[in-house]
């Protein structure tokens, strides 16, 4: 169950075309070869190989499909790479009519319709087709174990239509494709068990079981000991952890500067180095990122100290070139020096980045108060930090933050003082427009029954399992809430994960074993404390394998962004007291 | 805890076998456990399957209008058939006066032959551009192969007068052959027609003619495999040499340096041919693309493959101290030194010990202005990708490595001072 592993071998059949043996280089000797790819299969490709690589297999020209201005060059192999989408086959075809290169080896990214096959078939009239495959990637992996549909800020999915419940066609339709082109990655048969109260979560069950009838011949896998179990959840289930200050590496990057397609923008940060100013994060090409992306912000300053050290040895030992020898060992050593040194460089300015952030921000305090309500109980102390934080000179993206976390735990606290905090709010230079995330949030909650209470501390058995680790010793302050993600996986690999909150697709097969394979589906998007949690279980529990699939990778920024265009296309639900609709004659929450 | 499903002969049966504990090697060990080859579908077969009709129908029609292309070319070039028709023209004739333009009328009968042309006043527009017909400025013109009308406008190109060069069949009667050779003969075709009649033949062509870069790219690649075929051989010699309990032989250690002489003039082939490829001259940005991209890997095919050969008179220095040999040559390397003992007992030589000298020292030479051109490269990629930090390391080697060549150089001058070349 290695997601990376999975899309890493599908990557190398298209760009060997086909051959699996290494031995590229005496079938096809001397073809130029040119990689053809669209909107939607270019970040898969860009997040699954480097030039590099391309490059050593011949692949010396990378285009888009749609990009009517290619060149001819009848000398050319084209391996093209595309998602079935009505669009690129249109495309497809036309480029077929007339072809610019000598010969095409196509790949869909997922199940192609037998029409569009027909309608190209028909377009290859100069027969330059060589071969036609499903290599099913068609999502963006990011970990081992982590993958989303899309990871993008600007044209992520748009889940929500008309209602809460209800699925915008286009995300249903790519979000069912993304998870089946995962399982057959994966090559895993799943049984599916879905949020109860969520509607969405049971329709995207109901569509993937549709479409694993449709397909039996492709889920046709060998017979396992216990079925795999295909987890669908509903982010409104857990609108906490999104909002919270993330403190390790990989998270803290996402949530203070973004990562999109595994690449992290810094031309907006002053001094960078031109060659700084994209830079790519990835545990498969990065010892060290992959070593520290779970690591503490504390520790990796350490970890980060060692490395410099660690280079600063061998920059010395490559200056003290006294001899003839000991330059030639310099020479041989240099390509990976030179690595070194990007790495190096590339690291520590990230790093000295977090930092600022958290220094001019304030967000030890921030977070310390973020925890607290997460996982303690404590009301009035709690406001009283809050309020005296909002008056500080925080930026506003944080208040919102913390005003909404609050009015979403104390809700029901009988000092409820959420009026009170929006005037705080506004007069604290938050804009109006911005103060209405606060209650699109609440609205978003909302929409969802909740099964359980989503804070901690209201609930015995995770109040047990703290004092517990109470006994271990203290944990950090900033890293002390877990994602409810978490309880749910601990009792589902127990086997005690109740049916009444996560049935069964009704009517379908069920088991009461314990789990072996999992992959869990975050409608809504997941998070990197999320994924660090998936990671640290597969770590820890022997036998249990367990996949995170989102719809995005949220931060907090992009998760109040999310929820505010989700709301604005919902109904305004009627105001159920006098209180409430009184506020909104006002204007004020 | 692993548990896995077993049945009774403790062999694992997922379907039916009993839950049993195993050990952590005998849970990953089940089939397909770490399989991370993902399922992919091949549509080939069936693509081909459904290609066949487009691609069969297409090839009729092509052979149909081939046929017909032929027999209008031989109609036309063939006076035998001309003179028949003209007999049948001549009887029919009778009937009505003999046309003024009887040569043209000549022709256009064996064309229609061929295939019967459309009635004009049938067709008030062009089928292609949709153009009306006129008297003169847009007249009707007829395809020659399928006899449709069609316009004639050069901007549509709806039928253009396509000239072929038809060889004359030497049968027909010696007198006129000669006479013509090969005759040039217009034939008006409409679009439809000249596209399924050429456009995949024009494909093909192009497809296997070959472009310079193209040409030169397939050359380095032939150079590129000859290395690497090469270097696993070169490397078992190497390890012969490096073997601390035989000392290597005289032939071992000249193999081994030939080897190592061919390696590098390969190497020296390599980088030309890439290096042509790259400073072909060209207006598409797409072709400087594609040639700069080709440039890059070999760069990086030179920097994995080539470093490792500079080890080498290293380690032969290395396994020369263990042998017994003369002092004061103690700084030679010995590749040269084997391919010295070879020569003495062939080239006779006044001074050989002098001569074998001189001759290492040239050999250091290169291989130290070699080094000196690669740090040059590199100190220039360092700059250009701003690691400032690095350049100074090298630029630090690189001075080094001109006092060592200029030590060199002044040695091979006293050498030739003391002895002149005869």
């Amino acid at each position: 169950m290695d997601i990376i592993a999975a899309v890493t071998t599908y990557v190398t059949r298209i760009i060997t075309d086909g051959q699996t043996s290494s031995s590229q280089n005496t079938s096809s000797a001397g073809k130029m070869k040119i990689l053809l790819l669209d909107s939607e299969t270019m970040p898969i490709m860009s997040t699954a190989t480097s030039q590099s690589t391309l490059l050593q297999h011949e692949v010396f020209l990378i285009d888009r499909l749609e990009n009517a201005n290619r060149e001819k060059m009848r000398h050319l192999k084209c391996l093209c790479f595309v998602r079935p989408s009505p669009d690129s086959i249109q495309y497809l075809v036309e480029e077929l009519r007339d072809p610019k290169y000598g010969e095409y080896m196509l790949y869909f990214s997922n199940i192609v319709k037998k029409s569009s096959l027909e309608r190209l078939a028909e377009a290859d009239d100069h027969e330059v087709v060589k071969s036609v495959q499903e290599v099913f990637a068609d999502f963006l992996i990011i970990n081992p174990d982590l993958y989303v549909i899309k990871d993008s800020v600007k044209d992520g999915l748009r889940i929500w239509s008309q209602s809460p419940d209800q699925w915008s066609s286009d995300a249903l339709v790519r979000a069912s494709e993304g998870i089946l082109a995962s399982l057959l990655s994966l090559k895993k048969k799943p049984l599916i068990r879905y949020a109860r109260n969520s509607l969405m979560a049971k329709k995207l069950a109901t569509e993937i079981t549709f479409q694993m009838t449709q397909e039996g011949q492709l889920f046709d896998f060998r017979k396992t000991d216990t079925p795999p179990i295909l987890l669908i959840m509903d982010r409104r289930n857990d609108p906490i952890t999104p909002l919270l200050s993330q403190w390790t590496y990989q998270a803290m990057v996402h949530e203070l500067l973004g990562i999109e397609n595994g690449r992290v923008d810094l031309s907006h940060i002053p001094d960078t180095r031109p060659e700084n100013q994209e830079i790519v994060l990835s545990a498969d090409q990065d010892p060290f990122f992959k070593k520290n992306m779970y690591v503490n912000f504390g520790d990796l300053g350490n970890n980060v100290k060692e490395y410099v050290d660690q280079y600063q040895a061998k920059t010395n030992s490559s200056k003290n070139l006294e001899s003839i020898a000991d330059m030639k060992r310099f020479v041989e050593e240099y390509p990976e020096f030179r690595r070194l040194s990007g790495n190096v460089s590339k690291h520590v300015n990230l790093i000295s980045e977090l930092s600022r952030r958290v220094d001019i921000e304030s967000l030890l305090e921030v977070s310390e108060l973020e925890q607290s309500f997460a996982c303690q109980d404590n009301h009035n102390a709690d406001l009283k930090t809050l309020q005296r934080l909002l008056q500080s000179s925080i930026p506003p993206e944080n208040k919102i933050r913390l005003v909404a976390l609050y009015s979403i735990r104390y809700e029901k606290h009988p000092n409820y003082a959420l009026p009170v905090l929006m005037d705080l709010l506004q007069v604290g230079g938050v804009s109006p427009t911005d103060c209405t995330s606060v209650r699109n949030l609440i609205g978003f909650y909302h929409s969802l029954k909740s099964q359980e209470d989503i804070f901690e501390a209201s609930d015995i058995f995770s109040l047990a399992s703290r004092s517990l680790k109470g006994l271990k010793g203290v944990e950090n302050i900033y890293t002390q809430h877990t994602p409810r993600m978490g309880q749910t996986i601990g009792s589902l690999i127990k086997g005690r994960l109740s049916l009444q909150s996560y049935p069964f697709l009704e009517g379908g097969p069920t088991t009461k074993d314990k789990p072996q394979d999992v992959i869990i589906f975050m409608i809504g998007g997941a998070t990197y404390e999320e994924a660090r949690l998936i990671a640290q279980v597969n770590a820890s529990t022997p036998g249990v394998r367990i996949v995170l699939g989102g719809t995005s990778m949220l931060n907090s920024q992009m998760f109040i962004k999310t929820v505010n265009e989700a709301t604005a296309m919902w109904p305004i639900s009627a105001p159920t007291t006098a209180s409430t609709r009184l506020r909104r004659e006002v204007g004020g929450l | 805890m692993y548990q896995i499903k077993l049945s009774r002969a403790a062999l694992h049966e997922p379907v039916r076998g009993a839950w049993c504990r195993v050990c952590e090697s005998c849970y990953v060990s089940r089939e397909g456990y770490f399989d991370h080859k993902g399922t992919i579908r091949d549509h080939t077969s069936d693509f081909i399957a459904l290609r066949r009709k487009t691609v069969d129908k297409q090839h009729l029609e092509t052979s149909r209008l081939d046929k017909r292309l032929t027999k209008l070319t031989q109609v036309l070039t063939d006076p035998a058939a001309a003179e028949t028709l003209n007999i049948q023209q001549s009887t029919a004739s009778k009937m009505w006066p003999v046309n003024l333009n009887g040569l043209r009328n000549q022709r256009k009968l064996l064309e229609q032959s061929v295939v019967t042309w459309e009635d004009d006043a049938k067709v008030p527009t062009c089928p292609f551009c949709k153009q009306t017909f006129t008297n003169f400025s847009l007249r009707k013109h007829h395809c020659r192969l399928c006899g449709r009308v069609v316009c004639g406008d050069t901007r549509t190109a709806c039928s253009k007068e396509v000239g072929l060069n038809v060889n004359v069949n030497v049968t027909n009667g010696n007198a006129l052959t000669e006479k013509m050779g090969e005759l040039a003969l217009d034939v008006r075709i409409c679009r439809e027609c000249s596209g399924i009649l050429f456009n995949k033949r024009d494909f093909i062509a192009e497809v296997s003619r070959k472009p310079p870069d193209q040409k030169s790219y397939e050359t380095m690649v032939q150079f590129e495999k000859g290395i690497v075929s090469m270097l696993p051989r070169f490397q078992k010699l190497l390890a012969t040499l490096q073997d601390p309990n035989k000392p290597p032989t005289p032939q071992q250690r000249s193999e081994a340096s030939k080897t190592r002489k061919r390696l590098l003039d390969t190497f020296t082939q390599y980088d030309i041919a890439a290096k042509r490829i790259v400073n072909m001259p060209t207006d598409s940005p797409t072709q400087k693309q594609l040639q700069t991209a080709i440039y890059m890997y070999s760069v990086e095919f030179l920097q994995t493959h080539m470093l490792p050969l500079k080890a080498l008179p290293k380690i032969l220095k290395q396994t020369k101290s263990g042998s017994k040999h003369n002092g004061h040559h103690k700084s030679l390397t010995s590749v040269s030194q084997a391919s010295i003992m070879d020569d003495n007992s062939s080239v006779v030589s006044s001074n050989p010990e002098a001569d074998a000298e001189e001759k290492l020292l040239k050999e250091q030479l290169a291989v130290l202005q070699e080094q000196k051109f690669l740090v040059g490269e590199m100190i220039a990629s360092a700059k250009t990708n701003r690691k400032f930090e690095e350049v100074g390391a090298l630029a630090q080697s690189l001075t080094e490595l001109d006092k060592e060549i200029e030590k060199v150089e002044g040695q091979i001058k006293d050498f030739e001072k003391r002895n002149p070349v005869w």
